[in-house]
């Protein structure tokens, strides 16, 4: 299976569809677990793919932060513009001339429901140890440091189980599918 | 699958074609209103240079706070407990957790503060009410931020992120800066504290010090400063240093751009009029 990072760093238009196919479910149970809102879930979800595709060209893949983590940490800035604002906003979509997409009933049904069940099922099933890391840094928002020190490890120790848990619920997910 | 996803995959892998059909190095330049909506993120990281520690990162760099981990001081002030949301005008607030407490008393209901949780910063966000219905809030101007004078930043003298102590005055440390126009400083008194004051405005011409993650956030181009914090272009900053117990104590009015700068420039004026510093 290709990697995420030779996903994003393709250029090409299907192999971004292919990393969103990997991601888009988690990413809507994170947001709307946070804003507890189907539709303000899906905005925040649209808005930052847009900015994930519109920064595509300047990722650089890292050896120790997995590529789902840079788009992690572009949901987290729309999380907090979004608490900040009070509403998603639609500034990357705009300039990629992107249409808005509509939530139908059935669609907000199944955003809760991923909210619900899909990234903790997921998750779950991980080791103990990687189950724990990606909760505390990916669910919970808490920080590598944070995490170690609770945990009585390292900072590295804990990324590699965060990369380890993701690459496997990467895997599990596109399994799934 | 739902059709929610399927439509929103085939929007982005359509605009993905587009992007690929017309790619421009350097991309478009930010609109007016994407200006005004990026401010959100950029009030916040000026926070980064009060206390030398970043609210937005999400990377595992350490942070290094100005000081060791300190009590609060605010046991001399008076005032409401300042809790997030929006400031009532006219009631004086307390900080809570700041380290070096303050109290001020907001001029009108346009104040707004996200994070007061924080030991070494605090940022009072002004919004003004815009001109479409429905958006009660949508100019974000700036604000005031508070918390301690930085301690490290990049060296403005060499390209990169080269990590050095500031010491001594904070506008002359900067003053070398390719990508920063600072202005001289001029004493200055606030809360009935002498200091100095200067202007620093980020005006990006060399790619020495550019911050990428800022960039990324707030599409535009942004200078790196210091350990996750950035200035974004056009980004303006009035600082207040004066003295306090526990140190160099910053007061910092912050502007995205020149135009929102000086209509911040009343109400800041006001706001700071009232502050008491404790300590």
């Amino acid at each position: 299976m290709r990697s995420d990072d030779s996903l994003l760093l393709s250029g090409h238009p299907e192999d971004f569809g292919m990393f969103y196919d990997r991601y888009i479910e988690l990413l809507l149970g994170w947001f709307v677990r946070r804003v507890h809102d189907a539709d303000a879930a899906a905005d925040l979800t649209a808005e930052t793919f847009a900015a994930a595709l519109a920064a595509r060209p300047r990722f650089r893949p890292r050896a120790d932060v997995p590529a789902v983590a840079w788009l992690f940490g572009i949901a987290q800035h729309k999380l907090a513009d979004h608490r900040r604002r009070g509403y998603a906003e639609e500034r990357m979509r705009r300039r990629l001339g992107m249409q808005p997409v509509p939530l139908r009933d059935e669609d907000a049904e199944m955003v809760l429901m991923l909210g619900r069940d899909v990234a903790g099922r997921l998750v779950d099933e991980l080791p103990p140890e990687q189950r724990e890391a990606v909760r505390a840094h990916v669910l919970d928002d808490r920080d590598y440091a944070d995490i170690a020190a609770g945990a009585h490890t390292s900072e590295a120790t804990v990324r590699k189980r965060v990369s380890r848990g993701l690459t496997a619920l990467r895997d599990r997910m596109e399994v799934r599918r | 699958m739902s059709s929610y996803i399927d439509d929103l995959r085939a929007e982005l892998v359509a605009a993905a074609e587009r992007q690929s059909a017309r790619r421009v190095p350097g991309g478009p330049r930010p609109r007016r209103a994407t200006v005004a909506l990026a401010f959100a993120a950029a009030a916040v990281v000026v926070l980064a240079v009060v206390a030398g520690r970043s609210l937005l990162s999400d990377d595992a760099t350490p942070v290094r706070p100005a000081a060791p981990a300190p009590s609060p001081q605010t046991g001399q002030l008076s005032g409401k407990p300042l809790y997030g949301g929006s400031l009532e005008g006219g009631v004086r607030y307390r900080s809570l957790t700041l380290r070096t407490g303050v109290s001020f008393v907001p001029n009108d209901d346009n104040w707004f503060v996200d994070d007061t949780s924080n030991l070494f910063f605090l940022f009072l966000q002004r919004r003004e009410p815009g001109e479409r219905p429905g958006s009660a809030y949508e100019d974000v101007l700036g604000g005031v931020g508070f918390g301690d004078a930085p301690t490290t930043l990049y060296d403005p003298r060499r390209p990169g992120r080269h990590e050095v102590g500031v010491h001594g005055n904070l506008a002359r440390f900067l003053k070398p800066h390719p990508d920063l126009v600072v202005s001289e400083p001029r004493p200055t008194r606030v809360a009935g504290r002498d200091g100095y004051t200067f202007v620093v405005r980020a005006d990006v011409r060399t790619r020495d010090h550019l911050d990428r993650k800022c960039m990324l956030r707030l599409d535009r181009p942004c200078v790196a400063m210091g350990p996750d914090f950035g200035l974004a272009d056009g980004e303006r900053l009035r600082f207040s240093i004066v003295d306090s117990n526990r140190g160099p104590f910053a007061v910092v009015v912050d502007g995205l751009d020149a135009k929102r700068f000086a209509r911040l420039a009343d109400p800041a004026k006001e706001l700071l009029s009232t502050l008491r510093i404790a300590g």
